[in-house]
């Protein structure tokens, strides 16, 4: 994994919850994913496509993902699993797109926030991905973000290796 | 000034609602993707939108483009994640009118809709 992109989603990762949560972020760990993969009650995962193949991981334990609910909408009643999911999907999605700016993906798509809730989640084991891990830290609590992306095979680049396919 | 919210998260929506209260707007109407919000934007006949680009169903980029097919020229603020510039530029080239990177702090977001919406009026 490149330094350069994680650095990315660092920067990314400190400005969402800076200006969206007026709190600061510590990064607590980071360097390839371990094993085993750690679990969070919450993943939402952002796939990218486009100068970059991959996707990043949003984890973090449900009270987390409550206090930073309850930091966004202001709101300090019981949150449903629902709003839950929706706040921190929105986090996640911001902090994938502000990283994909920093890093100059111009030809880039980002998908949905694709939310999945549940404890000992496993990871997106796609093993053509190198991936890298970053414990974080902040006033509501433990998360997680896994990175997995991988620069896009040149088209012409692509074309060759299928004829290649095809001439075997 | 009636305005009309297209985000497909929620808390975002509530978010932006926060700040149109604060600026004394609201007469508003949610919408959670492209789509629906082409239906309601005609029977609420909104002053002033804020798309989000990134949506299922329908993307702000294409709601953008087939609501100023309709002819309708109110103004439109992209609230998005999108922040490259050839993203702004295609935005604005289908019709938006401003522009707001996500995230934003109130202040921002209360300047871009004051600058933009007396347009509407």
């Amino acid at each position: 994994m490149e330094k350069q992109v994680v650095s990315g989603f660092m920067e990314s990762t400190r400005n969402v919850f800076e200006t969206m949560l007026h709190m600061q972020v510590e990064f607590e760990r980071l360097g390839s994913l371990p094993r085993p993969t750690p679990s969070g009650d919450l993943s939402v995962v952002v796939e990218v496509s486009g100068d970059v193949d991959g996707y990043a991981d949003f984890r973090c334990p449900l009270e987390t993902a409550r206090r930073i609910y309850a930091m966004m909408s202001g709101r300090n009643d019981a949150p449903s699993i629902d709003d839950v999911s929706d706040a921190i999907g929105e986090v996640a999605g911001m902090i994938a797109g502000g990283a994909a700016s920093r890093l100059q993906w111009n030809d880039l798509t980002v998908s949905c926030p694709s939310v999945t809730v549940g404890s000992f989640l496993a990871a997106d084991a796609r093993n053509e991905h190198r991936r890298a891990f970053i414990a974080c830290d902040c006033d509501c609590g433990p998360f997680t973000l896994e990175i997995a992306v991988q620069r896009s095979a040149a088209p012409e680049a692509a074309a060759c290796a299928a004829e290649a396919e095809d001439a075997q | 000034m009636k305005v009309l919210l297209i985000d497909d998260s929620r808390t975002m929506r509530h978010i932006q609602k926060s700040v149109l209260a604060q600026l004394g707007h609201t007469d508003i109407e949610e919408a959670c993707d492209g789509a629906d919000a082409l239906t309601k934007a005609e029977g609420f006949a909104p002053d002033l939108l804020l798309v989000d680009w990134n949506m299922p169903n329908m993307d702000g980029l294409t709601f953008v483009k087939h609501f100023r097919a309709k002819g309708m020229n109110q103004p439109i603020i992209m609230v998005t994640t999108e922040s490259e510039k050839s993203r702004v530029l295609e935005a604005i080239k289908a019709g938006a009118n401003d522009y707001v990177v996500k995230p934003f702090t109130p202040d921002v977001l209360s300047q871009r809709i004051e600058e933009t919406a007396p347009k509407a009026a």
